[in-house]
């Protein structure tokens, strides 16, 4: 069980490893703005940073990160797996909005 | 039947960052039939009903999206016609010669307002349904209709800038009909609904931020009962699914749901017969929620957003 803190927020999600942390940051959907989509890394709606802590990720859309970007924490949530305790910055949803 | 111009989509190729997980999705989950694999790696599937070659294609990539989609048109000298009418809209028109993509005759290539590519051909190689046409009856043999147990692949919604320039295309040139609409306050048209046949769509585009969005590849079922099967099934397997409503656009009961490299699908049954004297059905933004979904009257928030 890893625990997982929102960057303006005093909610404690708890995790593990073997799911993404968009489903344990999607509890805390009324405290924080988090969204999802896919839920397979290709829209990129879910994106947050991990400012603290270690993960590993899964496939995410080249669209909406890259080696430089995860490097520097960019990731997509749906596609993003702690191995410790995490702080999490939550990003503005993506713009691309139709209609 | 006086449909001789442009017929039908006929055929998505589709990018997927996980080539095995897609062939999970589209092969065994969804039934399609794979038919053929080459030597870049691009797998082709159909539907059991259709009778040509293949309808979808999937190709390996480092991001979800639509490559291309094409439409199917009566002839070879409806694409010399077609051509002429592309050009003339102003629109660069390249000729993809017979034999250059699998099991395909020429095709023209071009790029729409809202940045897809786009062809037209007017030959694929014909394989049948597995009925044969004399006598053919109306039941295939075990095994050949399975999983959720899709007729064909039947429309395709992109999204972009320009859409009504787009949507002139389809209505100018390839002489679609309009035949429903969602407008913003002041009456401009933010997502159309074009038909070239007796359905209620066979494209729709939205306006949208950035060239070349794709929100989601369509397949039609034959009943309601084969509806709720398949979406038993997207249980069964864990499918993300986003919504199993009915659209007010359109009148189709609808399932949306994600492959595993986020690109949306759709299945869909219903849905009203239209008629080239059908007057076009209007709804507006600030009704959107039973206009998108009828039944539940409420948007989630991913569908406007996720495209890939
Ligand atoms: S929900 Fe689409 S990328 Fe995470
Ligand atoms: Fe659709």
């Amino acid at each position: 069980m890893y625990k997982i803190k929102v960057l303006g927020s005093d909610l404690l999600q708890t995790t593990t490893s073997n799911e993404p942390i968009l489903n344990a940051l999607i509890k805390g959907r009324k405290e924080y703005p988090i969204s999802s989509g896919c839920k397979k890394g290709g829209c990129g709606i879910c994106k947050v940073r991990v400012i603290d802590g270690s993960f590993d990720t899964g496939n995410m859309s080249a669209s909406h990160v890259n080696n430089d970007l995860v490097e520097n924490g960019i990731v997509l949530a749906c596609q993003t797996f702690a191995c410790s305790d995490l702080t999490v910055e939550i990003l503005p949803i993506n713009k691309r909005r139709m209609g | 039947m006086s449909m001789r111009g442009v017929l039908r989509l006929g055929e998505v190729q589709i990018r997927v960052m996980d080539m095995e997980a897609a062939k999970t999705h589209y092969g065994k989950w969804m039934g399609l039939i794979e038919m053929h694999t080459d030597e870049n790696g691009l797998v082709y599937y159909k539907a059991w009903d259709e009778k040509d070659h293949h309808s979808v294609i999937l190709r390996h990539s480092d991001k979800p999206g639509l490559d291309h989609f094409a439409f199917k048109v009566y002839d070879d000298e409806t694409l010399t016609k077609l051509r002429s009418g592309i050009e003339k809209f102003g629109i660069e028109v390249t000729e993809i010669p017979k034999g250059d993509l699998y099991k395909s005759g020429r095709r023209l290539k071009f790029f729409l307002p809202t940045g897809q590519e786009m062809h037209l051909y007017a030959e694929k190689e014909y394989v049948g349904n597995t009925l044969g046409e004399i006598n053919p009856g109306v039941l295939p043999d075990e095994g050949v209709i399975r999983g959720f147990r899709i007729n064909g692949l039947d429309h395709c919604f992109i999204a972009g800038p320009n859409a009504k320039e787009s949507i002139r295309l389809f209505l100018e040139v390839f002489e679609f009909d309009l035949t429903e609409k969602v407008v913003d306050e002041n009456g401009e048209p933010r997502l159309m609904f074009v038909s070239c046949s007796t359905r209620a769509h066979d494209i729709a585009i939205a306006e949208g931020p950035e060239l070349g969005l794709f929100h989601h590849a369509s397949f039609r079922l034959d009943s309601t009962q084969d509806h709720v099967h398949a979406s038993d099934l997207i249980g069964k397997y864990n499918i993300p699914v986003e919504m199993i409503d009915r659209h007010g656009v359109t009148r189709v009961k609808t399932v949306y749901y994600f492959d595993p490299s986020g690109n949306r699908n759709e299945i869909f049954c219903d849905g009203y017969t239209w008629y080239p004297d059908s007057p076009t059905l209007t709804w507006t933004m600030d009704n959107i929620e039973p206009a998108a979904f009828s039944q539940a009257r409420y948007v989630p928030e991913s569908f406007f957003v996720s495209m890939t």
